[in-house]
């Protein structure tokens, strides 16, 4: 029992994490019609950035981690200036190579910046673990989860209240018309890029403390959380979340018990049954809604 | 008649230039007042990936303390470096090419054994000899097709280190029940299968094997399935060794891990600290801060407060490379590339001739040059401590 209780925990937390990942790719999608696949190299940024923040500067977590948010929304807004604004009238196939154009751009950046020797981000919650039913969880896991609800709570907020998020709602309906209603894009693509980012670096800070920070960190994450996000439907928020929990579930409770060192392929797995059984998803309750 | 001056002039001209040509060209002896060039075929950090300073800055630190000494029978040594990128060895093959364009007398790198692979055929038709600083690997074998007369490898060879593993769980942790665990891509899997291979040499059966992505970032089920272990045998990279050392701790469980220089690289940045890392143990060729060895001690200390950080084996390795490079030109006693090689053959190079790293070095039938493993611990500060040194019979030359 003990075990089934820390692969669930663990799974849930992956989950979490996936969410993030994956609301990162859905935010863009939606507003801008661009999947970046720079996502994965900017989680790892992120981490990157909490280490210099927290690690080398020695700013305190709260601040450090405030501040490599904020210095992620502007490298968002970085990318989608250079990738993104010069492309904009360009098929998407073009955006989405830029975006390959970018990752290789952030990677070699880190390597120069950073090297490639791995890097430590301690958990702001310590090492420490909560004992539930026999299990051990790790403070960081419950943390990841408690953050990732809040996260997901905040973007549900921004996208039913404000005028941004029911700008981008209006571009994912019908780009046309709600660029003939004034839905300024330039600055709603802007945002987004953003928005996207900073997702992908508060990932990259919630999970570096779990090992250590190199070039291949985001990588895995933006792969399996890409899968949990077509699973979603690649529509609702609600979709890509429950997408992002089964992926995570699977992946840890079926890969405990059957088959373990296959464990890694089984968002894939999970994601050919489903583009075979279902193409739309199993969460399409509102396509090109948010 | 007149034409006979000219054709004898022209004879002449051509006398000379060949002259002067055999004096500079390829292949052949080096002038007596030419420094000694050699190229380093490695990465600095930032060129890629997997890009360290480690082969480059003990490579330089032996190049300076030789020159200092009066270099090579008076002749200062040159070191160049090609930029050889261990991620694909697909350019390989060029960048080899560049090195010989440079006009080395030796050549030391490739770090990776698939770059030394794939350029094997072109570095048997340079004819210049070269010292390996990859991983010595079955295919690298002299006598097999991946092996070749003109290549050493100075770092023991895996199978070495997967039996001093066995040997250390076995004989000095007093483990009978051992789980293994290792990335699920070549280096995890092969490395594994050797040992649970050892293991059964010895009448024993895994608790358990687990090959895990070496992008995890959650080990939780792989963890839990080493429970009952004494020891974990562990092949794997630095970050989801650190994932699996700090769930180890997190389940309650206090198993001894034993891993490659992974352990160094893990400890040396901190990626694991406390608990974690007073449980584990780094299989290395030497330990350049901690080592039992004063004078590897002493490159370990110079190395730290030049470069602001703990040298790994590997740049022990790159510095030992030069002073082999060395001992053979001098026991060539020439530049003349076929009498290296036949140098590189016949010489024992030992502490007493400036290397760090192992206790000699001398080249076995597959070409392998290091017979010695050593196991260490670490404190928390990162730096290691030599444990117990294992010495392994020569490897013979593969057949056919």
């Amino acid at each position: 029992m003990d075990k089934f209780i820390a692969l669930t925990a663990g799974g849930i937390a992956l989950g979490a994490v996936l969410a993030l990942v994956a609301l990162g790719f859905l935010v863009l999608y939606k507003a801008t019609g661009v999947i970046n696949f720079a996502h994965g190299d900017l989680i790892t940024l992120g981490a990157y950035i909490g280490v210099w923040t927290v690690a080398d500067l020695g700013l305190p977590t709260i601040p450090g981690y405030v501040l490599t948010i904020v210095l992620m929304g502007l490298i968002g807004v970085l990318i989608e200036r250079v990738a993104h604004a010069p492309l904009r009238k360009r098929p998407a196939m073009v955006v989405v190579i830029a975006t390959l154009a970018a990752a290789i751009v952030i990677r070699g950046f880190i390597s120069v910046w950073q090297g490639a020797t791995p890097r430590a981000l301690d958990s702001p919650v310590g090492g420490g673990v909560l004992r539930v039913g026999g299990a051990n969880i790790a403070y960081q896991r419950i943390l990841i989860l408690i953050v990732g609800a809040i996260a997901v709570i905040a973007l549900l907020m921004v996208f039913q209240r404000t005028a941004f998020g029911r700008q981008v709602r209006a571009l994912a309906a019908d780009p046309e018309t709600a660029q003939l209603m004034g839905v300024r894009t330039k600055y709603v693509a802007m945002a987004a890029f953003a928005l996207s980012a900073m997702l992908a670096g508060l990932a990259g800070l919630l999970v570096a403390p779990l090992g250590a920070v190199e070039l291949n960190f985001g990588f895995g994450l933006m792969i399996t959380a890409f899968a949990a996000a077509v699973l979603g439907g690649f529509g609702s928020l609600g979709g890509v979340v429950a997408g992002a929990m089964v992926i995570g579930i699977v992946q840890q409770l079926v890969g405990g018990y059957v088959l373990p060192e296959y464990a890694a392929t089984y968002p894939a797995i999970v994601l050919f049954i489903v583009i075979a059984l279902r193409p739309q998803g199993l969460f399409d309750l509102a396509r090109s809604r948010l | 008649m007149r034409a006979r001056p000219a054709l004898t002039s022209l004879i002449g001209a051509c006398a000379v230039l060949v002259a002067a040509c055999g004096g500079s060209g390829g292949g052949s002896e080096k002038g007596i007042d030419e420094p000694i060039k050699m190229v380093g075929l490695w990465e600095v950090k930032g060129e890629s990936a997997a890009a360290i300073d480690d082969y480059n800055n003990g490579a330089r630190m032996a190049v300076e303390k030789i020159n200092a000494a009066g270099g090579i029978k008076g002749q200062k040594i040159v070191l160049e470096r090609v930029a050889a990128d261990p991620l694909n060895p697909q350019k390989a093959t060029g960048q080899f090419l560049q090195a010989v364009d440079k006009d080395p007398v030796v050549m030391l790198g490739f770090t990776a054994s698939s770059a030394l692979l794939a350029s094997k055929t072109q570095v048997d038709r340079a004819g210049i000899p070269l010292i390996s600083l990859a991983s010595a690997s079955s295919p690298l074998r002299f006598g097999g097709p991946g092996g070749s007369e003109w290549f050493w490898v100075v770092q023991p060879s895996d199978e070495f280190k997967d039996q001093a593993t066995v040997r250390f769980a076995v004989e000095q942790l007093k483990a009978t029940k051992i789980g293994l665990m290792g990335t699920n891509e070549s280096y995890g899997m092969t490395n594994t299968k050797a040992v649970a291979a050892a293991l059964k040499q010895r009448g024993l059966t895994p608790v358990a094997t687990r090959n895990y992505d070496p992008t995890a970032t959650d080990l939780t089920q792989d963890v839990l399935a080493m429970k009952g272990s004494q020891a974990v045998i562990a092949f794997t990279y630095p970050n989801p060794l650190a994932v699996q050392l700090k769930q180890f701790v997190q389940n309650g469980m206090k198993i001894p891990t034993i891993s490659s220089s992974s352990a160094n690289i893990a400890a040396n940045n901190k990626l694991v600290t406390g608990e974690a890392l007073s449980l584990l143990y780094g299989t290395n060729a030497c330990a350049p801060v901690g080592s039992k060895n004063p004078a590897t001690n002493a490159f370990g200390q110079e190395y730290l407060r030049r470069f602001n950080q703990i040298p790994t084996d590997l740049a022990a390795e790159s510095h030992d490379a030069v002073y082999i490079a060395k001992a053979a030109i001098e026991k060539a006693g020439s530049t003349d590339p076929e009498a290296i090689r036949k140098a590189m053959n016949s010489i024992t190079v030992t502490p007493q001739q400036g290397i760090i790293c192992a206790a000699e070095y001398k080249t076995d039938g597959a070409h392998f040059m290091n017979h010695t493993v050593s196991i260490q611990r670490f404190g928390t500060d990162g730096k290691s401590t030599e444990m117990i040194t294992y010495q392994f019979p020569p490897t013979e030359a593969a057949k056919g």
